[in-house]
């Protein structure tokens, strides 16, 4: 057995992912960083003096003059339409690696200018991910365009296992920030840190430094009124930060951890005004979008699908795709209907009335909302645009669509 | 064995250079555990990790003996602290009355942000008065260009004035006191 066989096997076991949801966090991102970024004047920064220059020393060779701010907004117009090109995946592979080219160039100079911020690294990492580390994921243009040409491709990349290392590459540079950063708060001032009001120091100096960065109002300084809360505070972030590479191994950290983590990022910018969006945004690759199984052979066509008959919201929907003639080519049996035990033990799946819907498609069993979505894209025409609801995470979406049975 | 059964040698290199971008990053940002350096996509992320607070500090320390026990107080919590804060602040001069206003904000200066501002001043402060003049008209086109792409609502500027202010509460927080000294002037 190969290394990257093992490395592989070790992925799949810690990173379980449908083929949509690499796409869906593609579009997150590029979709995001267009957003945050599309009236960020980067040539503003070729405008400083050059004795705010200060590239690595590798790179001290390149004058700032090179960066004159003409080619900077040239090279900003053509990033915003990579970035919504890699974004609604378009040429996805071009697009996204010209999208980590123009990205990386124009955030390395805006961080060689007086102050290298630590806040655009992880998004970085993010592009770098999506663009060399990915494969061709099911939630593309592409996938519409160039059907014969991706469905090779992609099967490819199925067996490859492709998905797991751009997903799994994200997670453990987030992890691995965190825990250099506790590790940092360590080297630097000890335990200190936690135990001798730093944070309440910290909290004090934004309050009464008139600092008005946008944040809550008071909350600093309520915080900097009790030292002991703040040390408390300061040793559960220190936990957090360290505890952080757990999210690799363990699904209950994943549930536990990387949540906190982001409710703690999401605090600094409520009680501090420091704000990291970008590094938020990476905490997509936590989320889940897609709830399907494969299955051990093909089903028959038509696609099959089971659903809780007990429920309004079921039967509504299944009158409404009946009645748009969706049933020539989907085959709807209710849960508690003898066929259907048949048709699930056939595919060696089980039904659970939780999930609500069950659908059988090719080689593949889709569940709960998942399976409702592929439903409409079954329908044709309009109701393709469906698939838009895959942008939603499972975590919110099923809880939804539970919620409007009741 | 048919030749399409296997990976063949261009998939099996891909393979091997995909590993090798995954695990490149991976270990560089890993050695970062262990080493404090300064840098930009692999680094420390040490934000905060010394909050006003020197890594070296000694200093008289008020101890006393409780009565009854004799246990061993400490009496001056704050000297941990570090109670005071000095950094740039910047002010506008109003051009209608030469009122100064405080212009601590980066909706005043997007895209640069306070952090960035503070550590352009200081380098700038080190370098020649052209540059310090150069930089401190950079900020007064930006402030003017916010403006008329309706960021901010503040007034015309005669002039901006960079202030060194030192916070001190020392006294506690409800009895803070700051002495301010003008350093910059454009």
């Amino acid at each position: 057995m190969s290394f990257s066989r093992i490395a592989a096997d070790l992925l799949k076991r810690n990173t379980t992912v449908s083929p949509v949801d690499l796409g869906v966090m593609r579009c997150w991102v590029f979709g995001l960083l267009f957003v945050h970024y599309a009236r960020h004047d980067f040539a503003a920064f070729a405008r400083l003096p050059a004795v705010l220059w200060r590239p690595p020393s590798w790179l001290r060779s390149v004058s700032m003059e090179f960066f004159e701010p003409s080619r900077v907004e040239a090279l900003h117009v053509a990033w915003l339409v990579l970035l919504a090109l890699a974004c609604i995946g378009l040429w996805v592979k071009i697009s996204s690696l010209g999208a980590l080219l123009a990205g990386g160039v124009l955030l390395w100079f805006e961080n060689t200018i007086a102050y290298a911020n630590a806040k655009d690294v992880l998004i970085i990492w993010a592009m770098y991910a999506l663009a060399v580390l990915s494969t061709p994921d099911q939630f593309s243009v592409d996938r519409l365009l160039f059907r014969r040409r991706f469905e090779a491709a992609s099967r490819g990349a199925v067996l490859d296992k492709g998905e797991f290392f751009a997903i799994y590459f994200v997670r453990a540079m987030l992890a691995l920030m965190f825990c250099s950063a506790a590790m940092s708060k360590l080297r630097t001032t000890g335990i200190d840190w936690g135990t001798h009001g730093t944070l309440a120091n910290l909290f004090a100096a934004k309050a009464l430094t008139g600092d008005r960065s946008p944040r809550v109002p008071g909350l600093a300084e309520a915080l900097a009124r009790h030292p002991m809360w703040c040390d408390v505070l300061a040793r559960g972030i220190l936990l957090l930060e360290l505890s952080a590479p757990l999210v690799l191994v363990s699904q209950w950290a994943r549930r536990v951890i990387a949540p906190a983590l982001f409710v703690m990022l999401a605090s600094f910018w409520l009680v501090l005004g420091i704000s990291f969006p970008m590094t938020l945004v990476c905490f997509v690759f936590f989320l889940r979008f897609g709830d399907e199984m494969k299955l051990p052979k093909n089903a028959t066509a038509p696609s099959r699908a089971v659903f809780d008959a007990g429920s309004r919201w079921c039967r509504a929907c299944v009158r409404f795709l009946e009645k748009k003639a969706a049933s020539k080519s989907l085959e709807l049996t209710p849960a508690d209907d003898p066929r259907a035990d048949t048709l699930l033990r056939g595919a060696h799946v089980s039904w659970s009335r939780r999930c609500r819907w069950l659908l059988l498609k090719g080689d593949t069993a889709y569940r709960g909302s998942a399976a409702f979505i592929e439903m409409l894209a079954i329908m044709g025409g309009v109701w393709r645009l469906g698939c838009l609801l895959y942008l939603i995470p499972r975590c919110l979406r099923d809880p939804l669509s539970f919620r409007r049975e009741a | 064995m048919t030749r399409s059964s296997g990976p063949g040698p261009a998939q099996s290199v891909f393979k091997m250079v995909r590993l090798l971008a995954f695990l490149v990053p991976v270990s560089i940002q890993s050695s970062y555990l262990f080493r404090q350096a300064d840098g930009w996509l692999f680094e420390n992320f040490s934000l905060f990790s010394a909050v006003s607070r020197p890594t070296r500090d000694t200093r008289y320390s008020i101890n006393g003996l409780r009565q009854g026990d004799g246990a061993e107080l400490h009496l001056d919590e704050s000297a941990y602290w570090a109670p005071r804060d000095t950094r740039y602040s910047i002010y506008g001069v109003r051009q209608a009355d030469g009122t100064e206003l405080r212009l601590d904000e980066s909706v005043y200066w997007a895209p640069l942000d306070l952090i960035r501002i503070r550590a352009a001043l200081q380098l700038v402060a080190r370098a020649s008065k052209g540059d310090e003049a150069r930089f401190l008209e950079a900020l007064r086109e930006r402030y003017r260009l916010n403006a008329e792409r309706g960021r901010h609502g503040g007034p015309a500027l005669e002039s901006i004035r960079i202030y060194r202010v030192t916070y001190d509460w020392t006294a506690g927080v409800d009895h803070p006191t700051s002495k301010r000294t003008l350093v910059m002037e454009r």
